[in-house]
């Protein structure tokens, strides 16, 4: 088949009939605007952007969730993930974990 | 789900308060340590702090280091005598354990100038701990017994952060050197560092405001000796644990719980703590549990 290096799609030859009456263009072929290999690469591509950004926003919504105040780390604390509930205030507890879990906000040590 | 805040006066929807992340940081060299506050009136809050700390110091002239010299001072600045009242109502509160009058003690074990310095032990016996009962405290006036002198690091420091805290608004930290105090309208992890560099433990924290304290013989030791002072031989305390974290809603009552965890950890005193966990020598955790006991999790 022969290759149109004009990338132009656009550019049409004058028009001939052939022995038919068919109306023939001349020139070099029309190239199809999108072609089956270019179809799939579009929707491949597209898919894989799609896929990335769901990655990208859940990443970043873990990373953002131990900064946030109450929910998170209520929805994640569990006895079983530390050391137990130890003290308390009114109907609250303090908790003990074994590592760190959620952002800290600081750090306490000896000085 | 919470009505949102109104003005009082003219019923308009308040908007939300601002994210932690978003609040006002500050953070410079001070007490020692590095300090770190967040929150709306962090300068005001680091101006007290930086105040407080030329009033109360005994490294550099001060009110403290003209009481030693002389062993009285008036008129006493108002803050120097608020200071020294505290720290004897704790020595009160603790049998002496915890007393202003270590500081002979302190430097004949070597911790004669500003952290970080090379300390190194005095020769011959220490000389004894004076007797708290023996100082004399007016609205404008202190009065040593002879020979005394005061160092108020033992309960100074979380004094000073919470007058300093109170000049924070709404959710907001202040973080002296791992001595904190925080206030959140949620949850609040805190890490606690490891004694030997290892994997940090971490406070989930209630809302609403906490004091966290830590203390240790690991920070400010030197070959023969470190900064707490067992008042009962006037030597570096021989202690079972190496780090002690207590959480309190009250940051000076933390403090004096931490090193009261340290000096005698098997007494009764221990037990209007929130929390207190410990790290022994060899790195384990402890909890203190409502029984008064020390227990592993």
């Amino acid at each position: 088949m022969a290759t149109d290096t004009d990338t132009s799609s656009s550019t049409r030859g004058p028009t001939r009939s052939n022995a038919a009456g068919r109306r023939r263009r001349s020139g070099p072929p029309r190239r199809p605007v999108f072609d089956k290999d270019q179809a799939t690469l579009f929707l491949l591509t597209v898919t894989l952007g799609l896929g990335l950004g769901a990655v990208v926003r859940v990443v970043q919504r873990a990373q953002q969730a131990p900064t946030s105040a109450a929910t998170q780390l209520t929805a994640q604390r569990s006895p079983t993930t530390g050391y137990g509930s130890y003290g308390s205030a009114g109907n609250q507890r303090a908790y003990v974990l074994p590592q760190r879990t959620f952002g800290a906000r600081g750090t306490t040590r000896m000085s | 789900m919470a009505m949102p805040a109104t003005d009082v006066r003219s019923g308009a929807v308040l908007p939300p308060p601002p994210a932690f992340d978003s609040l006002p940081r500050r953070q410079q060299r001070a007490l020692g340590t590095e300090v770190r506050v967040t929150g709306v009136g962090a300068d005001r809050a680091l101006a007290e702090l930086e105040r407080l700390e030329e009033l109360l110091t005994r490294f550099h002239p001060s009110p403290v280091t003209r009481l030693n010299a002389l062993g009285r001072l008036r008129p006493a600045p108002p803050e120097l005598v608020a200071a020294l009242r505290h720290a004897l109502a704790v020595a009160a509160d603790t049998g002496g354990l915890i007393t202003p009058l270590v500081l002979p003690a302190l430097r004949w074990a070597g911790y004669r100038d500003p952290w970080p310095a090379s300390a190194r032990p005095s020769a011959g016996p220490p000389p004894p701990v004076a007797d708290w009962h023996e100082v004399a405290v007016d609205d404008d006036a202190v009065a040593l017994p002879a020979g005394a002198e005061i160092d108020l690091g033992g309960t100074g420091k979380s004094w000073i952060v919470e007058r300093c805290f109170a000049a924070l608004e709404g959710e907001a930290l202040l973080d002296a050197g791992g001595d904190l105090v925080t206030r959140s309208p949620g949850e609040v992890a805190i890490d606690v560092a490891h004694p030997y560099d290892g994997e940090p433990l971490q406070l989930v924290l209630p809302p609403g405001r906490w004091g966290v304290a830590t203390s240790g013989v690991l920070a400010r030791a030197w070959p023969g000796g470190h900064h707490l002072i067992d008042p009962r031989n006037a030597r570096p305390a021989q202690t079972r644990f190496v780090q002690a974290t207590a959480l309190h809603p009250d940051l000076r009552r933390a403090e004096v719980l931490t090193k009261l965890a340290l000096l005698t950890p098997d007494a009764g005193a221990l037990a209007d703590a929130t929390l207190l966990v410990a790290f022994d020598r060899d790195g384990v955790v402890w909890h203190h549990r409502d029984g008064g006991d020390w227990g592993r999790p």
